[in-house]
C-alpha cells in the first residue's frame, strides 16, 4: 500500500509539471489548408448513440437553463418540467409524472440515469433527486427526460419515464473554479472543480463540495400540539458531501462518484419521539464505471460498460418503549440498507443497411449484497435482518426502420431476468413517427414496462410490514400521441395525449382483517389519462418564454382509496421566462409553477398554490467572477404537500420565501 | 455490517484517487506527439471555409457568422475561434437550437450528432438562403448538404456538392476546391 502510496504522490507531480500548450490551437487555425488535410486526429470520432433518438416526447434542460433559473438540485429542475412534479416530506424528495405519485412510496418507478448508468439503488430501486443526488448543478450539461414506460432499451423501473442526466467534461471548465453559496435559513455551499482537456485529448474533470443548511428553524405541526407546543424546533438540518470524478481517454471514459446525505426528520415519522434530536437519516451512495466507446467499423458502433456501485442507508428513530415492565423508556431504533451491486453491459449500433438503424445490447447485473437491518440500540433487540444476493438480466434490439423519406418506424422488444421473481419479463414497445409536413411531426406510441418488487417489499419485517415471498411484479401499458410543430425562429409547439394503466401495483396491505396484512401485495391499479401542451419560444438576444399545461385525471382501485388518485393534481402550469439585461451582462429568470388542488392519503383535499422564484444572474463572468442572486417562493406561500404514509401527519407545510446568493471565480 | 461497508468506501475512494492521477499522469506523458482532437480540427475547417468563401452580400458584412447546431460536441475549443478574424472581419460563434433564425449565419456547421429528422428541418430551415452548409454526417450531400467532413486514415478530409452551392449564390475559392476528396457538378 505503501508503495503505491509514493506511486500517485509521484504521478500528482508529474502531472502538475505539464505544461498547459493552448497556443498550440491557435497555430493550427494559422497553418495552410493543403498541410491541413494530413494534420492527424488524436481521438477517434465518436458515433454515440443519443437517447433522444428513442420514439418519445423528449424534452431537454441545460446547463444554461440551470444558470438561468437557479435551480439547486436536480428535484429543482425535473419540478419545471412539464408532466412532472416533485414533492418533499422534509426527508427525501418524491418525483410524480403525468398525475401519477403514491406518497410513501419511492422513486421506483422512474429510472434516474448518469451519462447512461443506472442509479437507482438495488435496495429500494430508488432514484433519488435532492440533495442525495450524485451530482452537483455544476456538473450537468443536460438533462433529458423521456415519458411513457422506457423499458425496451433503458430497463427495468422506467416505468413512468426515463431521466438521463448528462455530465458536462473537463474541457467545459477548462481551469478551476471556486464556488461560494449562501442563503437563508443558514445555508451554506462550498465548492471546488478542476477541468481540463490536455493535448494529447485526455480529458479530466473533479469535482468536490460541501453543503449544509439548518432549515426551518421552527415548524408547527398541531397533531403533536400536546409535545412542546406542537413547534419542531432545529429539527431540519441537512448536510451533504460529494466528490466526483470524469476521465476520459480515447474512446475511454471513467467515472466515479459518492455523495453522503445527512437530513433530520422533524416530522416525527414511523411513530417516533417529536422534536427529538436524534432523529435522522444518513444515505451515502457510490459508484465507479468504465465506458468504452468505438466505431469499431464504418456503421457499427460497440459500446462496453462495467460498473460497480455501492449504497448505504442508516436511520435513527427515538422511540418510546417499555421496557423491563418500565414504560415511557426512550429506545434508540437503528433502521439500515446495505447494498452492493456489480456488473456490465454491451451495446451494439449499426446503419450498415438502408433505412435502418438498430441498437442491441445486453446488461447485467449482479445483487451482490441486498441486506435489511433494524434493531433497537439498547436494550439490543433485532427486528429485520434479511439478505438476498442474485442476478438481473436484460436483452434488447430495437429498429429505426424509414419506411418512406418522412415516416419511421420504431420497434423494440427487451426480455429480461430477475431474481425477485421467477419468470422472464418481456416488453415491447411500438412508434410511428411522421413528419406530415416540413415542420409538423406526428407520433403514436406504445409500450409497456414492469417492476419486480424490490427486496423492501419482500423482506421488511419490522413493527407495521410483514415480508411476502409472494408478491410479484408490476406492469405499465402506456399510449401516447404526440404532435410537435416548430415552424421556425426558435418556436416549438407540442400537444400530446397520453393514457397510462398500471396494473398489480406493489401496495402494503392495510385491512387488518386479511391474511396479508401489512404485506405488500399486487392489488394497486392506476389509470392515469390527461394531455399536455407547451409552446416556446427562444429569441437571439437570449430572450426565451415557455408555458406548458399538463392536464390529467388519475383513478386509482383496489388501494383502500379508490376514485381520484392521493397526490394527483389535476392540473400544473408552468411557465418560464428569461430576460437578458443590460446588454446581456445580467439574465432575469422568472419561474411560476402552479399545481392544482390535490387530496391526501386521508382523503383531504389540499388547496392548489403557486410557487413563484425569481433568478438574476450575471451572465459572462466579471474579472472571472461569476454572481448569482435567487428568491424561492418569492410570493410566500406557505403552501401544503401531502405526507407520505409513514407519517403520522396528513399534510406538511413548505417553506416560505428564501433567499441564495453565489459566487464563483474561475483561474 | 456498516462498519465493513465503509471500509470498502474508503479503500474505493483511494483506488479512485489513484486512478485519476495515474491516468493524469498518462496525460502528462504521452503530451509530446499528439494532435489535436476532432472536434479542434473541425473547428479549423470551419474557419478555413469561412476563410475561402465569398457570399452574396459581400462587404455589406460587418462581421462573418459562424452557426453550430444546439448538440455539436464542441466545448472550450469554441474560444479560441472567437479571437479569429476571417476576410478582415471579426468571427463571431452561435450556437443555435433548432428552430432559431438562421439568416444571420453565413455558416451553418450541423452535427451529426442531430436528429436525422432534426437535419432534414435544419437543411429546410435554410434552404435557398446564402448559407455554407457543412456537416459531418454521411450522405449530407445527398441531401441539400454543401460540404461533408469525413474522416480517412485519422485525418479529416473533405467533399464538395458544387451544385448546391451555387444556387445559393456563394461561391467557394478554387484553392479549397483543389484540396477537396472529390467535388461534385463542378
Amino acid at each position: 500500500m505503501r508503495g503505491f502510496m509514493r506511486f500517485s504522490i509521484f504521478s500528482c507531480a508529474f502531472a502538475a509539471l505539464k505544461p498547459a500548450l493552448a497556443d498550440d490551437n491557435q497555430q493550427l487555425y494559422d497553418m495552410p489548408l493543403d498541410e491541413l488535410v494530413n494534420v492527424e486526429i488524436s481521438s477517434a470520432s465518436r458515433f454515440k448513440q443519443k437517447s433522444s433518438e428513442a420514439p418519445s416526447a423528449v424534452e431537454v434542460l441545460t446547463a444554461k437553463d440551470i444558470a438561468s433559473f437557479g435551480w439547486r438540485t436536480l428535484a429543482d429542475a425535473l419540478n419545471a418540467i412539464r408532466g412532472l412534479y416533485v414533492r418533499n416530506d422534509r426527508n427525501y424528495s418524491y418525483l410524480g409524472a403525468r398525475g401519477f405519485m403514491r406518497p410513501g412510496d419511492y422513486n421506483s418507478r422512474i429510472l434516474i440515469m448518469v451519462d447512461g448508468r443506472r442509479m437507482n439503488d438495488a435496495v429500494y430501486d430508488s432514484g433519488f433527486i435532492g440533495e442525495e443526488f450524485m451530482l452537483d448543478m455544476n456538473l450537468i450539461e443536460r438533462i433529458e427526460y423521456l415519458p411513457g414506460s422506457g423499458s425496451s432499451v433503458y430497463g427495468a423501473n422506467a416505468l413512468l419515464g426515463v431521466i438521463n442526466v448528462i455530465t458536462k467534461q473537463g474541457k467545459d471548465f477548462n481551469g478551476g473554479k471556486l464556488y461560494a453559496e449562501g442563503g437563508s435559513q443558514g445555508m451554506f455551499r462550498v465548492r471546488g472543480t478542476y477541468g481540463k482537456q490536455f493535448d494529447n485529448g485526455l480529458d479530466v474533470l473533479l469535482n468536490a463540495s460541501q453543503y449544509s443548511s439548518d432549515g426551518a428553524s421552527s415548524l408547527y405541526f398541531p397533531q403533536f400540539s400536546s409535545i412542546d407546543g406542537g413547534f419542531s424546533r432545529d429539527m431540519d438540518h441537512e448536510q451533504s458531501s460529494r466528490v466526483f470524478t470524469q476521465a476520459t481517454f480515447r474512446d475511454f471514459t471513467f467515472h466515479g462518484g459518492f455523495v453522503d446525505r445527512y437530513k433530520q426528520d422533524p416530522t416525527a415519522s414511523s411513530g417516533s419521539i417529536f422534536n427529538d434530536k436524534d432523529n435522522y437519516y444518513d444515505d451515502r451512495s457510490a459508484y465507479m464505471d468504465l465506458d468504452y466507446n468505438s466505431q469499431v467499423a464504418d456503421n457499427l458502433n460497440l459500446e462496453l460498460r462495467g460498473f460497480q456501485h455501492w449504497y448505504n442507508y442508516y436511520g435513527i428513530t427515538p422511540y418510546y418503549a417499555t421496557v423491563g415492565g418500565q414504560s415511557n423508556v426512550r429506545v434508540l431504533n437503528y433502521d439500515s440498507a446495505n447494498a452492493r451491486w456489480w456488473g456490465g453491459e454491451f451495446k451494439l449500433t449499426g446503419t450498415q443497411f438502408q433505412s435502418h438503424k438498430w441498437a442491441t445490447g445486453v446488461d447485467f447485473q449482479y445483487d451482490a449484497q441486498q441486506q435489511l437491518l433494524n434493531y433497537d440500540v439498547n436494550p439490543y433487540q433485532v427486528y429485520a435482518s434479511s439478505t438476498r444476493q442474485g442476478t438481473r438480466l436484460g436483452i434488447y434490439a430495437q429498429d429505426e426502420y424509414r419506411v418512406l423519406e418522412n415516416l419511421i418506424l420504431n420497434t423494440g422488444a427487451r426480455l429480461d431476468q430477475n431474481h425477485m421473481i421467477p419468470d422472464w419479463q418481456l416488453n415491447p414497445r411500438i412508434g410511428l413517427i411522421w413528419e406530415a409536413m416540413p415542420a409538423l411531426t406526428a407520433k403514436l406510441l406504445y409500450s409497456s414496462a414492469f417492476r419486480a418488487p424490490n427486496v423492501f417489499e419482500r423482506d421488511y419485517n419490522v413493527l407495521g410490514y410483514a415480508p411476502n415471498p409472494n408478491n410479484r411484479q408490476e406492469l405499465i401499458k402506456s399510449y401516447e400521441a404526440v404532435l410537435e410543430w416548430r415552424p421556425g425562429n426558435g418556436v416549438r409547439v407540442l400537444s400530446t395525449l397520453f393514457l397510462n394503466n398500471l396494473d398489480k401495483l406493489l401496495i402494503q396491505d392495510q385491512n387488518p382483517a386479511s391474511p396479508t396484512y401489512l404485506m405488500f401485495i399486487n392489488a394497486g391499479k392506476y389509470n392515469a389519462r390527461g394531455f399536455e401542451f407547451s409552446a416556446e419560444k427562444q429569441w437571439d438576444s437570449g430572450r426565451m418564454f415557455k408555458l406548458s399545461w399538463t392536464h390529467t385525471n388519475t383513478q386509482a382501485a383496489g388501494t383502500g382509496q379508490n376514485g381520484w388518485a392521493p397526490a394527483s393534481p389535476n392540473n400544473m402550469v408552468k411557465l418560464h421566462y428569461v430576460e437578458p439585461l443590460f446588454d446581456d451582462l445580467f439574465r432575469l429568470g422568472v419561474e411560476e409553477i402552479f399545481i392544482d388542488q390535490q387530496l391526501t392519503l386521508a382523503g383531504n383535499l389540499l388547496p392548489a398554490y403557486h410557487l413563484m422564484n425569481l433568478n438574476l444572474a450575471l451572465s459572462k463572468p466579471f474579472h472571472g467572477l461569476k454572481a448569482g442572486l435567487t428568491m424561492y417562493n418569492a410570493l410566500d406561500q406557505h403552501y401544503l404537500v401531502a405526507a407520505s404514509g409513514d407519517q403520522s401527519l396528513d399534510a406538511l407545510t413548505m417553506d416560505g420565501r428564501t433567499l441564495r446568493l453565489r459566487l464563483e471565480y474561475g483561474f | 455490517m456498516v462498519f465493513k461497508w465503509r471500509s470498502g468506501i474508503y479503500r474505493w475512494l483511494l483506488c479512485l484517487l489513484l486512478t485519476f492521477q495515474s491516468l493524469m499522469a498518462v496525460g502528462g506523458g504521452a503530451a509530446g506527439g499528439a494532435g489535436p482532437s476532432l472536434e479542434q480540427l473541425t473547428l479549423v475547417y470551419l474557419y478555413n471555409f469561412l476563410k475561402f468563401t465569398e457570399w452574396p452580400q459581400g462587404d455589406a458584412l460587418n462581421e462573418l457568422t459562424l452557426c453550430v447546431s444546439e448538440n455539436a460536441k464542441f466545448g472550450a475549443e469554441l474560444g479560441d475561434l472567437a479571437v479569429r478574424t476571417a476576410q478582415n472581419k471579426n468571427v463571431r460563434i452561435l450556437r443555435i437550437a433548432l428552430g432559431a433564425d438562421t439568416r444571420i449565419c453565413q455558416l451553418l456547421f450541423i452535427d451529426r450528432a442531430e436528429h436525422v429528422l432534426g437535419i432534414r428541418e435544419w437543411l429546410r430551415g435554410t434552404a435557398n438562403r446564402p448559407i455554407l452548409l457543412v456537416s459531418d454526417l454521411p450522405g449530407f450531400l445527398d441531401i441539400g448538404g454543401m460540404i461533408m467532413l469525413t474522416e480517412e486514415n485519422n485525418r479529416l478530409q473533405f467533399e464538395v456538392n458544387l451544385d448546391n452551392v451555387k444556387s445559393t449564390g456563394l461561391k467557394l475559392n478554387s484553392q479549397l476546391l483543389k484540396l477537396a476528396r472529390e467535388v461534385r457538378g463542378r
